[in-house]
Formats: structure tokens, sequence, C-alpha cells
């Protein structure tokens, strides 16, 4: 028994019957190793290089000091520690005194992340520093000009003084929000005490760094959470608002969305190329059943061909993952500049896994379906109709692609959509392509054309084949699309924020008569200014005559614990004509150079201190109250870098009041001499230099980019391959077809158009469908996963019907004119 | 397998009583079988003969235990088809049952020679391989072992079958309009193979034709019409 098994293997081998479902297997697997090794090292690289955002891996945040054994803990755990003390401080220096935002660190900061200082107030010679000697103090560049200091000067902050060694150059976390923050001064954190400035109720902020390995920084993360008190947060790079974290996190589930999507376009192949070789081979279990074989010498045969080839494309399929990645890890690694980690033993189990699951689980329903065939088969075609159950093997599968969706991406809503929408697909194109097809038999008699007369009503004939088809070209297209598009959406959205020539300085505090000398100054020297936006500092104090809370976000204190909501601090108000980039009006109407006393609100401010259009909001702007109405609600993209305020004033009310003016700028690389002159003529101006944020941002971004496009081609090749196992599996219904007409004279003209526009009308609804769930899963991926709004893609709605016309057209009529090429005597002798 | 033995006398080795089958279509029951009655002893030739339609293939797929009648019953070699589940039926025509079909049914992915040894393989003979090669020999293909089905012409490929009826030493062998397919010539060396082998290995033969000319090589004839047999 075991060489015939082995035997009718080598036979199935020869004839490559077994090609696509072990082509299939290879991609699941290969795919799977790809994804979990270089997409995972690449995200891991991109995390860790993204650490220096944050200085560390993980860091504790608190307005107090944490009372838990931090320090030992990091040490048990063989993680790097270290502390900072924020607090903001009046620093007095060369007889003028600065409010500052002071940062008080140990020696071992920054964990992660370059910190650069030069000795010089240009900044030319940065070179990475650790740790800051006690009694010496960094300064960022602009409290050297507000200050009138230089290096090697002392300041004094509260009662200790400190010597600057330094100008600081790059401070890996310096925070993202660059308006209005005090300039920043680096000591010791061991000098904290000597300048008494930290007494009670001071506004501090305790940080608490740690960095390290993976897995120890998961036992790390375990131990600390349920300890931590609720004001305070254990962050990561991709915790809060930053820019950086939207992107990161956003990339964290295209890579999971596009990694899904192309294991069950690799299931799928693997379904349909075996429901194809089922088929192929009813006959011949029926003849083995007449032969007298039993059932479990049948299983024993069919079972062994799908082991065997189950194993044997796994080994082929994590063979060719491994030879793949090296030049694909090397591409990466000199590409972005980074050094991938080990991929470990993981992505070995996981694409092992995934080959065996995929496979066992996508052929058995049509294996068991196929040792179930009558024996009387042989005898009369039809014998096997009772056999096939769809309905339990539709259950199977649906339940077998939720169960991989759903471990896969460990998102109940996720999986929930995509296999929703795929549902909703199928439905849809049941009754669509029954209408159709109804509707051209209707029109195919009146068909003056013989090919096409030919086309429409052998659709109409195979119309329960044609469904399947339909379903598995449409599935194949859907998936690539939403993948195509979400990848493209992503990009350009990121490309977006950060455009070629965006502002790398920010300049405010320009007074009203400095405005048109500084207008002046840019214009020769052609640097280019955006919008002058007039700047109020005003405190939030009553809604609606409701008197609101001042206290900080974490901060109790019984005289304001029973007082609504509050912004908890000052806040910066502006007035704009037009609505600001990248912002949106959501409710409301914009405000007008007509407009009095009006305000527009940012969504998720208005959202937090439950603020509606229609609402009164009181500011205290120095000594004066201003009462203002709300009456637009907009959203604000914060991953720009450009100038965004939570509220927006009429432009009456800033008249009443002296207002700086904040721009922004992009200053060419040759100009910071002169941007250095043009500080010290205006030395009252503050300028916030982002050029390295933003180039650290957009290198993160390329990275990203990189791995979406890697992700793509899979998702490509796994769509391809279903789309060819469909074709194949077309073929053996059009053989017979093709036998008839051609004993029958037709011409090989007439047979060839005839499968052209057969395949073109498949292709064709097949795609158009295929758009219309993409556009349905984009909407909803849009507004449930990724939290960005929904909008109708008009190319997919092209590109649908066009990729599928072209590819289904292509591949079917490329496999079926091969049929036409052969001679009726041939053809008769492969169908028997 | 006790319960299912027969108390027939020794020398019959098919007996069907009160076949009837039916089949349910859009337009109700269409009967196939009527009422057939049909006795066949060892070393017999019968041939099934009757116009297209009249039931000669029902008969032949209920008589090997390849369907079953919706009523009556069929004793094949002993044992009371009816009283067999699918697995049983299988048993029993391995150890005791050849066929040939109109169609050949080679299987396509095995050469002669594999085909041939396929049902010697299935029962667990030792030396399948040897046994077909002296089979494939006296259907005159010793030169074609290697071929495949589709390498091979329409009267080669029954040839082939014929040698893998005979390989088993089956007690009875069911042949279905086994040269319908073929043209005169061949059709003739086909017959003359069946009808010389089956001497020679004594082997009971039904055969369905709807050539009388063939029907008159077996010993004895029933003609089938609507579903009864109306001439015995």
């Amino acid at each position: 028994m075991k060489s015939l098994i082995w035997r009718l293997f080598r036979a199935e081998l020869r004839r490559g019957e077994l090609t696509i479902v072990a082509a299939a297997i290879v991609l699941a697997v290969s795919s799977v190793w790809l994804f979990t090794s270089i997409t995972d090292r690449m995200e891991q690289a991109i995390f860790n290089k993204s650490g220096d955002f944050i200085a560390a891996d993980r860091v504790v945040r608190s307005a107090h000091p944490v009372d838990l054994p931090l320090a030992e803990q990091a040490d048990d755990l063989e993680l790097d520690y270290a502390e900072q003390l924020l607090f903001p401080s009046m620093v007095y220096g060369n007889e003028n005194l600065v409010l500052a935002s002071v940062k008080a660190v140990s020696e071992q900061y920054p964990l992660k992340g370059s910190l650069r200082i030069s000795s010089d107030v240009a900044g030319s010679d940065a070179a990475q520093k650790q740790g800051i000697a006690v009694g010496e103090a960094w300064l960022a560049e602009r409290l050297f000009y507000q200050l009138k200091v230089d290096v090697g000067d002392a300041i004094e902050i509260g009662e200790a003084e400190f010597i600057i060694s330094g100008r600081i150059v790059n401070e890996p976390d310096a925070p993202f929000s660059v308006f209005m923050t005090a300039p920043r001064v680096i000591i010791n954190i061991n000098d904290v005490a000597k300048t008494e400035v930290v007494q009670p109720g001071s506004r501090l902020a305790y940080r608490y760094m740690f960095a390290g390995e993976k897995t120890n920084l998961a036992e790390f993360e375990n131990w600390v959470k349920p300890l931590l008190a609720d004001n305070q947060r254990l962050v990561n790079v991709s915790s809060g608002d930053s820019p950086l974290a939207g992107a990161l996190q956003k990339a964290q589930q295209f890579l999971l969305l596009a990694g899904l999507i192309g294991i069950l376009l690799a299931s799928a192949a693997i379904a349909v190329a075996s429901r194809l070789y089922c088929q192929r081979h009813y006959d011949t279990v029926a003849m083995f059943k007449v032969l007298g074989a039993s059932k479990p010498q049948i299983r024993a045969i069919y079972l062994g061909h799908f082991f065997a080839v189950i194993v044997a494309s796994i080994v082929i399929g994590v063979g060719v993952a491994f030879i793949v990645q090296w030049p694909v890890a090397n591409y990466v690694e000199s590409l972005l500049n980074i050094t991938l980690p080990s991929a470990g033993a993981s992505p070995y189990l996981m694409a092992i896994g995934s080959g065996l699951i995929c496979g066992i689980t996508f052929t058995l329903p049509t294996l068991i379906q196929l040792f179930d065939i009558a024996p009387m088969r042989v005898i009369r075609r039809d014998s096997d109709d009772g056999v096939v159950n769809p309905l339990w093997v539709g259950i199977w599968m649906l339940l077998s692609v939720f169960v991989l969706l759903l471990l896969y991406s460990g998102s109940l809503m996720l999986s929930l959509i995509l296999l929703g929408v795929g549902i909703a697909a199928v439905a849809l194109l049941l009754v669509i392509s029954q209408l159709l097809l109804w509707f051209g038999k209707k029109r195919a008699a009146s068909l003056r054309n013989l090919s096409l007369k030919i086309a429409v009503s052998s659709l109409y004939k195979r119309a329960k084949q044609n469904r399947v088809q339909l379903i598995g070209f449409t599935v194949a297209i859907k998936l690539a699309l939403v993948v195509w598009v979400i990848q493209q959406d992503l990009i350009s959205e990121w490309q977006q924020q950060l455009p070629e020539g965006a502002p790398n300085h920010f300049m405010y505090n320009i007074s009203e008569p400095q405005k048109p000398l500084i207008n002046a100054r840019f214009e020769n020297e052609n640097v280019e200014l955006t919008e002058m936006f007039p700047m109020l500092r005003g405190r939030l104090v009553s809604i609606n005559d409701e008197v609101v809370s001042q206290q900080r976000e974490g901060e109790y204190s019984e005289k304001n614990s029973s007082r609504r909501r509050g912004a908890g601090r000052e806040l910066n108000l502006s007035s704009v004509a037009n609505l600001p980039y990248r912002n949106a009006l959501l409710e409301g109407e914009w405000l007008n150079a007509s407009s009095v006393n009006e305000a527009s609100v940012e969504q998720d401010f208005a959202q937090r201190l439950n603020i509606t259009v229609g609402d009164k909001l009181g500011f205290m702007v120095g000594a004066s109250e201003i009462v203002v109405n709300v009456t637009s609600v907009r959203s604000v993209d914060w991953n720009t870098m450009q100038p965004n305020f939570y509220v927006l004033l009429s432009q009456d009310i800033l008249k009443d009041f002296p207002t700086g003016y904040l721009t922004s700028f992009n200053l060419p690389e040759n100009k910071s001499a002169w941007m250095a002159e043009t500080m010290a003529s205006f030395p009252t101006l503050v300028l916030i230099n982002v050029k390295a944020l933003i180039t650290q941002l957009s290198q993160v971004v390329d990275q990203v980019a990189l791995a979406l496009r890697l992700v793509l081609v899979v998702v490509l090749l796994a769509s391809s391959l279903v789309l060819y196992a469909q074709v194949q599996s077309s073929l053996e219904e059009r053989r017979q077809q093709t036998v008839i007409l051609r004993t029958l004279g037709a011409s090989a003209k007439l047979l060839r158009n005839a499968v052209i526009y057969e395949f073109v009308i498949l292709g064709f609804l097949a795609g158009f469908i295929a758009a219309s769930a993409a556009q349905t899963i984009l909407l909803l991926l849009q507004v449930m996963v990724f939290d960005i709004g929904a909008s109708i893609n008009w190319g997919l709605w092209l590109l649908g019907p066009v990729i599928g016309t072209l590819l289904v057209s292509v591949m079917g009529a490329g496999a079926t004119l091969r049929l036409l090429k052969q001679n009726s005597a041939q053809l008769v002798r492969n169908l028997n | 397998m006790p319960t299912t033995e027969s108390t027939l006398a020794p020398n019959i080795i098919i007996n069907a009583s009160g076949l009837n089958h039916h089949v349910a279509t859009h337009a109700g029951n269409l009967s196939l079988l009527n009422d057939i009655n049909l006795q066949i002893k060892q070393g017999e030739s019968l041939a099934i003969v009757g116009a297209s339609g009249s039931g000669k293939t029902t008969l032949l797929s209920i008589l090997a235990g390849l369907d079953s009648a919706s009523q009556g019953n069929v004793n094949l070699c002993g044992q009371n088809l009816e009283s067999l589940d699918e697995e049983q039926r299988a048993s029993l025509r391995r150890e005791n049952v050849g066929f040939i079909f109109q169609q050949f049914l080679l299987v396509p992915a095995l050469s002669a020679l594999e085909n041939v040894m396929l049902p010697a393989e299935l029962k667990g003979v030792a030396n399948a391989r040897q046994l077909a090669e002296q089979w494939l020999e006296k259907v005159g293909l010793a030169e074609r072992h290697d071929h495949y089905p589709n390498q091979l012409s329409g009267g080669e490929q029954q040839r082939v079958a014929i040698a893998r009826a005979f390989i088993s030493q089956p007690k009875v062998l069911f042949a279905d309009e086994p040269s319908a397919n073929l043209d005169n010539s061949n059709g003739q060396i086909i017959e003359d193979l069946l009808f010389e082998l089956n001497q020679q290995s004594g082997t009971t033969l039904v055969l369905v034709t709807h050539e009388l000319k063939l029907a008159e090589r077996c010993a004895r004839q029933i003609t089938l019409q609507a579903g009864r047999i109306i001439k015995q």
C-alpha cells in the first residue's frame, strides 16, 4: 500500500496537480516568516530607534515621587535605569530673569537617543553626552539670547549657582508641543536640593526611565502596571499623542491587517486549489472504490499526499523565506541605516504553525468530500451531487477564517469587519451575478455577435460554478485593493504632514511694531514666512457662567473638587481668517470677518470639557475677562508640524489686546549665521528649532513606508495565486464545451473570442463588486480602526473593474486558449 | 459477516429477487427497474441486452453492489448486498469482482502496468508487479508497460482495463458495453480477448450490451425493456 501511495504521489507531482496547493502553502509560510521576521524586526528596530524620542524604552511619569522600588526592580531585570525631575523655575543670569523649564537628570540620562551638547552657542562642535556634572548647566539656544550669557558664565536657579558648560543642540525627549514651552536648562539631579525651588505644591514632573530587552521590559510592565496610582502613567514611544506615536500605531495596525490579508489570500488559494485537485480526483476515487478500495485505503492515499505536500511546502516555504530575507534584510538595513535585531525562533514557529493550520483547515473539507464520492460515479457522473454539502463546508470555512483572523490579529473588531464585509460581499455577489446572468440570458437571444452569445449563455449555463469563481476573483481583488489603498493613504497622509520644505523653525513673541520689520528682513533673504498668527494667553475661567476648576490633570484639591472641569492651564488663543491647514469644521459656522465675540473649539477639547456649540466661555486675559459664544467645533490634525490651537477667537476680540505674533519658516542650511544675527537684532524674539525633530520623524516615515511596500508585494503575489488557482479550476469545465464546439467545427477565432468575452464579463463583475466591498471595508477601517476621516476613494472604483477585467481575462484566456491550440483528438483523449 | 451468509444452492453466484428501482425527478418518481428476478450460475456467461434507457446499466450496477435497489434483494457470492455497508461491499468487490467499462476508466496518473497492478495492490497481493506483467503480456501490451493512458489508443486502454479486471482472479466479471467506444476491428479484438480469458479462468461473466452479435457469444441472454425482463 505504501508503495502505491508513493507511486501515486510521484505521478501527481509529475502531472503538477498539487503544484498550486503547494505554491499557496509555500507563499503562506514564506510570507508569515517574512512578516514575522523582517517586518517584525523592522518594527522592533524602528521602535528601538523611536525609543530615542523618549530617551528610554519605558517611562513612568508622575507628579509626585513614586514610592516603589523602581531602581531595584530595574536592576533585578537587567534594565538600564535613569531618573529625571522637571520643574519650571526662573533662571537668573547677567542681570536678566527668564522663566525656564529645568530638567534635572541622573548620570545615566539619556538611556536612548542622542543628547548632543556643543561648547559654544553656535552649536558648531556638538558632541554626544550622557549625564551632566554637578554644578554645571546646559542651556537651550534661546536662553543664551534671552539671558545674554555665554558658555562659561554663571546662572542662578533658586539658591544654587551653576556654570554654563554647553548649549543643548539635541535633546532626545524634547516635548513635541513646541509652542510656548519655556526654554530648557539641564542640570544634575543631585543639584536639585540645593536650589531649594522644589517645595510642597511646586509643579513637578518625575520621570523614571527604563531601557533593555523586550522580554525584560514586558516583565517590568507586568510588575509595575498594577502598582501605579491613577495619576501615574507608564508610557512607551507609541503612547501619547505625538505625531510619531500616531504614525507608528497606524503602521502597526496596517502591518497587522496586511499580514492577515496575505494569509487569508494564501488560504483562499489553498482552498481553491485543493478543491480543484479533489474535483479532478472524483473519478479516480470512484474507480478505486469500484475496484474494492476501502475508505481507510483511500484516506491513506490522499491524506498521505496532502501531508507530504504540506510538510514539503512548509520546508520549502521556510527555505525560500530564509534565502529571500538575506538580501531584503541587507537592503533594509543599508537603506534605513538600522541594525535589525536577530529574528529568534518565533518566526519559524509562526510560519510552521500557519502552514499547518492553513494547509489542514482549508484542504480538509474538500478531502472529506472526496472520500465520500460514490462508486456509482463511474457509471453516472451526477451521482456525487448528494455528497457535496456546501452549507457545512461554508460554515467550516467561515469559522476557520474567523479563528485565523482572531488568532493573528487578536482584535475582535478587525476580525468582525473583515469577515462581516466578506460575507456581505458574497451575498451581494450572488444577487448581482444572478440578476446579471438572468438579464444576460434574456438578452443573449437577441445578440448578433455569436462569440458574445456563446459567452453569455455559457456563463448562464455554469452559473453555479461561476458564482464560486466570482467569489474567488472578488475576494482576491478586494483584499489587494484594500491593502493598496491603505498603503497609499497612510504614506500620502504622512507625506502631507511632512511636505518637502515644511517649516523647521518657529518664531514667536513678535510684537506689532516688529511685524513689518521681520517681514522685510525675511523677504530680503528670500526666506518665506507662513501666516503670522496673533497670540494671546488666556485662562478659561467659566463655561456658561459656571466657574470652572483650575486644577491640573491628576491634581487634587479640596477647593476645586466640586467645580466643573477646566482646561487646567493657560491657553494660547489666536484668530485666523481661514480654517487652518488640515482643520475640518464638524459643527456650526466658521468665524468670519463680521463675527463678534465668537469662538471655534477643537473637538477633543470640547469633548473633554463637555462644551457644545452655543455654550458661553469666559477667559481671563491679563486682568480683563472676555466672554465668547462657541459657534463651531472643528477637528485638528495635531500630526502636522503647523501651529494649531484649541480655541480660535473671532477677529474683533484680539483687536482690544496687545498681542504677540507667531510664525514659522523653513530655514535653509546656509542661513544659520544670518539667523543668529537676526536673533541678536531682535533679542525679545523666541526661536524654536524643530529641524532635528522633523528629520527623525521623516526617517521613521520612510522606514514604515518601506515596510508597507514589502507587505504589498506579498499581498499581490497571494492575490495573483488565488486568481490563477481559480482559473485553473474552471479549465476542466471548459474543456468539454471546447471539445463539442471544436468537433462541430467552430473556428478557433469564434471560440477564442467567446472565452475572452466570458472572462471579461467575469473580471469586470468581480472587479466592480470588489471595489464596492473594498470601499466598505475601507470606510469601516477608517472610522473604527485607523481613526482617520472617512473618505470615498474614486480611484478604487476605476482600478477595481479595470484590474479585474484585465487580470482575469488575461489569466483566464491565457490558460483556456491553450485548450484551443490542441486538436480535437487530443482534447477528447484528455477528457477520458 | 455471519448474518449475511446465504442459503442458496452452491452453484448460484448471483441471485436477484423482486428488484425494483426508481429515482425521484422533477416530474415525479421515474421507474428504472420493475420486478426483476434473476439467477446466475457460477461460470455462466450472461448478456443483458436492450435498447438505450431500458435499464441494463442500472441492473448491472445494482448486481455489482455499486448502487442499491429501491426494493428487493441481491445476493452476490453468498453475501446479501442489502445487509452490507459501503465498506463491506467494497471488500466484497475487492475479493470477488472485476469490472470493464465502456469508458475504460483507467487512472490517468498511473502507467499501464501500475493500472493493472492496482486491484492486486488494494488486495494486498505480494507479487502484484509480476502478475501485472504477466497479464499485460496476455493482452498483448508487454511492450507498453510504462505508457500512460493518454499515450495509448482506445483499444489499448481497454486491453489494459481487461488485464486489470482479471489480475485479481475475480469470481464474477461485470462488463458494461466493453466495445461500444471502439471501432469494429478493435472492438472485435477486445471481445475475443474478453471471452478467451473468461473461458481460461472460468469466471462468471455478466455483460451489458446493445449488440445482439456480442450478446449471442454468451451462454444466456436476457432482454430488458422499460426496466422489465421481457425475454429470458
